[in-house]
C-alpha cells in the first residue's frame, strides 16, 4: 500500500482525456520536452543568456578589449567609464563618434590615494574590430582584433572601472567566466559520470551492491562539503601552477558534488526496474549495460539534464567561495571568486563599488542555470501540473 | 413526486488547464429524494466525480463552478428551516459548515489517501463528532468506538488508535464511511467508494452502506463506472456522458429498455454469465472524446451505431421527456416523448 | 521507537568514524608532518635538530610507524585523552585553541537556525497558501536571489553600504566596553545588537532554501486526497490547514537541521573572515593557509560532528513527529 497515491485523473476532478494528452501521446518525447519548455518564459530567456555566456566564453579573447595580462598602472582602482555616441565639447561643436572621456588623476596628500575623474576634454576614441593585442584564437588562428576597444591601444577604456592592480576590470570578468563558468560545468560533468555509472549500478542491480553504494553516498553527505573542500584545497601543493590547480580544484569539487546526482539516477532506474520495456529488452537477449544505458537512461534523460542544470549552481557558487577565500584559485589564474578578493577590504570597497560587478555576474549566471534546470524539471514531467 | 432533498439544476464547472478551460461538467440537472440512492454512471473523464464535488464546492482552485444552483431541502423537509442554494452561500456561512459533514456525509474513491496518515482514526474521527455534535472530548470517543464498532471494525477500542497506514484499505474506508455518517446525515455521497478496493472487500462495502442506509432512512448519491454496482443499489439512474446526463430512468426502466444509444452500448459492453460465452464483448468504438474539443452537435455522435449524418453532427439532441422522470437526450425519440 | 533509536545512534556512530578517517587523510595529505615543519621552524632559528631529536619528537607524537598505526594513535588520543594535537602556528595544543570559540560558533549558528526557522516558516507558509499572489511572486523572487547570492556576497554589498551610510563596519560580536565585562542585561543587549549583522549575512541563503522546501511541500499536501475530505467532512479553513497539510510538510522542514546546520558553520567562515567573529570561521581558514594541519582537520571534524549531532536531533525529531518512522512502518 503506497501511503499517499496522487490519484489525478479521478479524485482532482480534472478529466485525463483532453486533447492535449492525445497529442502529447503522439509526439516524441524531445519535442514535447521542448513544447512544454517553452512556455516557461524565464527558463527560454536563462537560456538565451547562458547561450550568449557560452559565446563570450569560446570567443573570449575576442570579446575581451585586453588580454588578461594586461596591465595599466597608470590607472588603478579607475571608476567606469561611459560609452558614448556623440560629444558636444570639441571645437566644431556637437560631432558623432563612439568614444569615452579620458580620466584626470589627483592624489590625496595624505591618504596618497589617487582618484579619478572623467575628463571630457580628453577625447578616447572607440571602435569595434579594433586592433589590439594579439592572441591567438581557440588556441590556433592568430589575431589581433577585438570586438570593441580603444582604437589606440594605448589608450585608456574601461567601461566597468579598473582593479586595484590598473587591470580593466570587463576583460577580466570575460576571461573569468570562461574559468568559472567551465568550472562549474566541466565539474558537473565529471560529478554526473561517477554519479551516473554508481547511481545506476545501484539502483539497477539492487541488493547488497546498492546498499554499498547508498552507505558510501550517506558518509560523503554527513561531512559539511565546504569544510571538506577547503580541507582537500589546503592540502595542495602551493607551488602548484594555475592549469594544474585549476584541474585538481574542478575535480575536488565533483568528488564531493557527485553524491546528489547519483542519488538523483539511482531513484529513476529503481522506479524503471519492474518496467515491461526492461524486462523485454532483457528478454530480447541485451546485455546489462545496454539495457541501462540505450533503454533506462534515454527515458529520463531530460530529467537528468534538468538535474544537471540544477547542480551546476552549487559547484559555481563553491568554486566562487573557495577562490574568493583564496583557498581555490590563485593569480594569475582569473575567476569570479579571484576577481572579488578585491573587494574584501572594506576601505578599498567603499570607493569603488564597481569591484562588484563579478558578483552580479555570479548572480545572474547562478539564476539563469536555476530558471532553465526549474523549466526542464517542469517540461520533463508533463503530467505534473 | 415528493420534493427531492437535494436539486442540482444547471450546473456548469470548468477548469483552467495548461491548454485552456475545460468544462468538465456541462449543465447538469440532478435530483435526489429523500432515503432514496441515485447511481450516477458513466465512464472516467465524464464529469461525474466532478458534479458530486460541486455539490458541497469542493472545487479545487483551478476549478470553479460556473453556473447553476444547488438546492438544499433538507431543512425544509424535516422543519428546521428554508431551502438554500448551496452555491450561493458565504464560504463562511454556518449553513454550509453544517452540510459538509453535518447534512451530507461524504467518502472518497482513495479510503486511505482520504485520511491523514499522521493522526489517528479516532482523532480524525472525534474531530468531525465534536464540530457536528457538539460532544465533549470523552463522551466523543465513546462515540467514535460505537460507531466504529457499527461500520464493522473488529475490536473497535483498539484500532480507534490505530494510524490509519496500519490498516487495510477496506478498513480505512469503513473509518471514513463512520466519519461521514458520525452526525447522522440526511444524504451520503459516495464517489466511487469501492473502486480501489478488491472484489470481496468491495461487496462487504456495498452492504454495508445498503444497511445503514436502511438503519438511518437516508438518501445515497453513488457515483460509479460499474453498472453491476448500479443494479444492485439503484433506485433510480442518471447516465453522463461528457459533462452531461444523456439519461435519467428508475433501475427497471434502465436495464430493461434503455433508450440513449450510449447507455446501450454501455449495456451491451457488460458480460452476462452464460449469454457471452465465447463470443466477443462488444465494445464502444474509439475513445471519449476531450472535453476541450467537443464534437458539434451531439457529442457522442462520432461513437454512436444510430448517429444520423447531418442531424447529430450539426445540432445538440433535444432533452426528451418520457414522463416519471425518465428522460433521454437523444434525437432518436423527437416524436415519441414531450421536448423538455 | 526504541530500535529506530538504536539504529540511529549506530548510523551516527559509523559516520563519525569516516568522518575521522577522512579528516585524517586530510591531515596527512600536505607532504611533511608536524615535525617537519617544526624542523623547517627551528632552521629558520638557526638552530638544527639532530636525527635524534626527530625520533624522539616523532615517537611522542605519535609520528613513527605506518600510516595505520599514526591513525590509530591519533585516533585513541581523541578518544581517551581528548587530545587533538599539537597547534603548530598556535605552539599549543588545539583542544586549547578550539575551546573558548566553539561555544561562540555553536551559539551563533543555534540562534541563527532559531531564526531561520521563525523566518521562513510563516513565510514559506503564505507563499504557498496564497500561491500567484503578489506576495508569493516576491517572496518567490527574493527567494531565488536568497540562493543565487553567495554569502560573502552579501556580506560584501553590507559592507559597502554600510561604510557610506556609517563610515564604518561594525565588527566582532561585542563592543569594546562590554567585552571583557560579566554577562548582564547590557552585555546580552549589546551581543544582539551586532549578532544581527552576521545573521542576515549567515541566514538568508538558509531562509530563502528553507522557503521554497516549505512552499514546494505545502503546495503538494494542499491539492492531496485527505485535504478534499477534510474540508468535506466540515473541518473549518484555519484548523483544516494546521491539523491536516501543516502537521505533513513540517516533516521535511525539520529533516532540514542536517543541511541547513553545516550551510550556517559555513556562513560562519565566510563572515568570520570579513566580520572578525571569535568562532571557528576564522582560525579554520588561518590554519588552512599555513597548513596547520592538525587545527585545521580539528576543526573540520569538529564541525561535521556537530553537524551530525545536529542531523541525530533532527531524526529523532522526525520519529516523535512521523508516526511512520517511530512505528518502523515501510513506507
Amino acid at each position: 500500500m503506497s501511503p499517499q497515491p496522487a490519484p489525478l485523473e479521478e479524485g482532482e476532478g480534472i478529466p485525463p482525456e483532453n486533447s492535449a494528452e492525445a497529442v502529447r501521446t503522439r509526439a516524441p518525447q524531445r519535442k514535447l520536452v521542448w513544447w512544454a519548455f517553452k512556455k516557461h518564459k524565464l527558463a527560454l530567456v536563462s537560456a538565451w543568456l547562458l547561450a550568449g555566456m557560452l559565446v563570450v566564453i569560446a570567443l573570449c579573447e575576442f570579446m575581451a578589449p585586453f588580454d588578461d595580462r594586461h596591465r595599466d598602472s597608470e590607472y588603478t582602482t579607475a571608476p567606469p567609464q561611459v560609452l558614448k555616441l556623440w560629444d558636444t565639447d570639441g571645437p566644431e561643436g556637437f560631432r558623432w563618434g563612439l568614444h569615452v572621456d579620458g580620466y584626470t588623476s589627483e592624489q590625496d596628500p595624505r591618504s596618497l590615494r589617487i582618484t579619478y575623474e572623467a575628463n571630457p576634454e580628453d577625447r578616447v576614441e572607440v571602435g569595434f574590430f579594433v586592433k589590439g593585442e594579439a592572441y591567438e584564437l581557440f588556441g590556433l588562428i592568430p589575431m589581433d582584433r577585438h570586438l570593441i576597444g580603444p582604437k589606440d591601444v594605448d589608450d585608456p577604456m574601461y567601461l566597468f572601472g579598473t582593479t586595484t592592480d590598473g587591470q580593466d576590470l570587463l576583460s577580466q570578468l570575460v576571461y573569468a567566466t570562461r574559468v568559472s563558468a567551465s568550472v562549474g560545468i566541466i565539474g558537473v560533468l565529471l560529478a554526473f559520470m561517477l554519479g551516473i555509472v554508481l547511481g545506476a549500478v545501484s539502483g539497477y542491480f539492487g541488493g547488497w551492491i546498492d546498499n554499498a553504494v547508498q552507505r558510501l553516498i550517506e558518509l560523503i553527505m554527513a561531512v559539511p562539503s565546504i569544510p571538506l573542500w577547503l580541507g582537500l584545497a589546503a592540502a595542495l601543493p602551493t607551488q602548484m601552477g594555475p592549469v594544474g590547480r585549476y584541474f585538481i580544484i574542478t575535480t575536488i569539487l565533483a568528488l564531493v558534488a557527485w553524491t546528489g546526482l547519483a542519488r538523483e539516477v539511482r531513484g529513476r532506474f529503481l522506479a524503471l526496474r519492474s518496467e515491461e520495456f526492461v524486462t523485454s529488452a532483457r528478454l530480447d537477449g541485451s546485455s546489462h549495460g545496454r539495457v541501462m544505458f540505450r533503454h533506462m537512461l534515454p527515458s529520463f534523460s531530460s530529467h537528468i539534464i534538468a538535474a544537471l542544470s540544477l547542480s551546476i549552481p552549487g559547484m559555481i557558487l563553491a568554486e566562487t567561495a573557495l577562490s574568493w577565500l583564496g583557498m581555490g584559485l590563485r593569480p594569475p589564474a582569473v575567476s569570479w571568486g579571484v576577481q572579488l578578493q578585491d573587494a574584501s577590504k572594506w576601505s578599498v570597497l567603499s570607493g569603488a563599488p564597481w569591484l562588484l560587478i563579478p558578483g552580479l555576474c555570479v548572480v545572474l549566471v547562478v539564476l539563469a542555470f536555476n530558471f532553465v534546470g526549474d523549466g526542464l524539471r517542469d517540461a520533463a514531467d508533463p503530467y505534473k501540473h | 413526486m415528493e420534493q427531492p432533498l437535494l436539486e442540482i439544476s444547471g450546473l456548469h464547472t470548468s477548469f483552467d488547464t495548461f491548454d485552456g478551460k475545460v468544462r468538465a461538467v456541462d449543465g447538469v440537472d440532478l435530483a435526489v429524494h429523500p432515503g432514496k440512492t441515485l447511481c450516477v454512471v458513466g465512464e472516467s473523464g465524464c464529469g461525474k466525480s466532478v458534479t458530486a464535488r460541486s455539490i458541497l464546492r469542493l472545487i479545487e482552485d483551478s476549478g470553479s463552478i460556473d453556473a447553476g444552483t444547488v438546492t438544499w431541502n433538507g431543512d425544509l423537509i424535516d422543519g428546521t428551516g428554508e431551502a438554500f442554494d448551496v452555491l450561493t452561500l458565504d464560504p463562511g456561512d454556518k449553513r454550509l459548515q453544517k452540510l459538509r459533514g453535518g447534512d451530507v456525509g461524504m467518502i472518497f474513491q482513495e479510503p486511505a489517501a482520504s485520511l491523514l496518515q499522521l493522526r489517528t482514526v479516532g482523532a480524525q474521527l472525534v474531530e468531525t463528532l465534536r464540530l457536528h455534535t457538539g460532544l465533549d472530548k470523552k463522551a466523543a470517543r465513546a462515540k467514535a468506538i460505537e460507531l466504529l464498532d457499527t461500520v464493522g471494525i473488529p475490536d473497535a477500542a483498539r484500532r480507534v488508535d490505530a494510524y490509519p497506514f496500519q490498516l487495510s484499505g477496506g478498513m480505512c474506508q469503513r473509518v471514513m464511511i463512520a466519519i461521514a455518517l458520525c452526525a447522522n446525515p440526511s444524504l451520503l455521497i459516495a464517489d466511487e467508494p469501492t473502486t480501489a478496493l478488491d472484489v470481496t472487500t468491495q461487496a462487504r462495502i456495498l452492504d454495508l452502506i445498503r444497511s445503514l442506509q436502511a438503519e438511518h432512512r437516508m438518501a445515497v448519491m453513488f457515483i460509479t463506472h460499474d453498472l453491476g454496482v448500479v443494479a444492485e443499489l439503484a433506485d433510480e439512474v442518471a447516465v453522463m456522458y461528457l459533462g452531461r446526463v444523456v439519461e435519467r430512468a428508475s433501475v427497471e426502466e434502465l436495464f430493461a429498455d434503455p433508450k440513449h444509444p450510449y447507455t446501450k452500448a454501455l449495456l451491451a459492453s457488460v458480460p452476462v454469465l452464460g449469454r457471452d460465452r465465447g463470443r466477443d464483448l462488444p465494445t464502444i468504438p474509439g475513445a471519449v472524446p476531450s472535453p476541450l474539443h467537443r464534437p458539434s452537435g451531439c457529442s457522442f455522435h462520432p461513437r454512436c451505431a444510430e448517429a444520423i449524418a447531418g442531424t447529430c453532427d450539426v445540432e445538440a439532441p433535444p432533452e426528451v421527456d418520457f414522463g416519471n422522470g425518465r428522460t433521454a437526450e437523444c434525437v432518436l425519440y423527437e416524436t415519441e416523448g414531450v421536448r423538455a | 521507537m526504541v530500535r529506530y533509536l538504536g539504529r540511529r545512534v549506530l548510523y551516527m556512530a559509523a559516520t563519525l568514524l569516516a568522518i575521522s578517517l577522512v579528516v585524517f587523510v586530510i591531515i596527512n595529505l600536505p607532504p611533511g608532518d608536524y615535525v617537519t615543519a617544526l624542523q623547517s621552524r627551528y632552521a629558520v632559528q638557526g638552530q638544527g635538530l639532530n636525527p635524534q631529536d626527530l625520533e624522539n619528537l616523532r615517537v611522542r607524537y605519535g609520528l613513527d610507524g605506518n600510516l595505520l598505526q599514526q591513525y590509530w594513535h591519533w585516533f585513541t588520543q581523541i578518544v581517551v585523552h581528548g587530545d587533538l594535537g599539537m597547534s603548530f602556528e598556535h605552539e599549543k595544543p588545539v583542544a586549547q585553541v578550539i575551546a573558548p570559540r566553539l561555544g561562540w560558533t555553536i551559539a551563533v549558528s543555534v540562534i541563527t537556525l532559531l531564526v531561520t526557522w521563525a523566518l521562513a516558516f510563516p513565510i514559506g507558509v503564505y507563499s504557498a497558501v496564497k500561491q500567484h499572489s503578489a506576495g508569493d511572486y516576491a517572496v518567490t523572487t527574493v527567494g531565488f536571489l536568497g540562493l543565487a547570492t553567495p554569502n560573502f556576497l552579501i556580506a560584501l554589498v553590507f559592507i559597502y553600504f554600510s561604510v557610506t551610510w556609517f563610515g564604518s563596519v561594525p565588527s566582532g560580536l561585542c563592543s569594546p566596553e562590554w567585552c571583557d565585562a560579566a554577562w548582564n542585561l547590557g552585555k546580552l543587549l549589546d551581543l544582539l545588537g551586532h549578532l544581527w549583522i552576521p545573521m542576515i549575512v549567515i541566514g538568508t541563503g538558509g531562509v530563502a532554501g528553507l522557503v521554497r522546501i516549505i512552499r514546494n511541500n505545502l503546495l503538494d499536501e494542499l491539492h492531496r486526497p485527505y485535504v478534499t475530505a477534510a474540508r468535506a467532512r466540515g473541518v473549518p479553513e484555519g484548523a483544516l490547514l494546521r491539523r491536516y497539510p501543516l502537521r505533513v510538510a513540517l516533516n521535511p522542514f525539520v529533516s532540514t537541521i542536517g543541511w541547513i546546520l553545516p550551510l550556517l558553520l559555513v556562513g560562519d567562515i565566510v563572515v568570520g573572515q570579513i566580520l572578525s567573529l571569535p568562532t571557528l570561521g576564522p582560525i579554520l581558514l588561518g590554519s588552512l593557509k599555513s597548513q596547520d594541519m592538525y587545527l585545521a582537520g580539528s576543526i573540520i571534524m569538529v564541525l561535521s560532528v556537530v553537524t551530525v549531532i545536529g542531523t541525530l536531533i533532527s531524526d529523532l525529531l522526525l520519529g516523535w513527529l512521523d508516526p511512520r518512522i517511530r512505528l518502523g512502518h515501510q513506507r
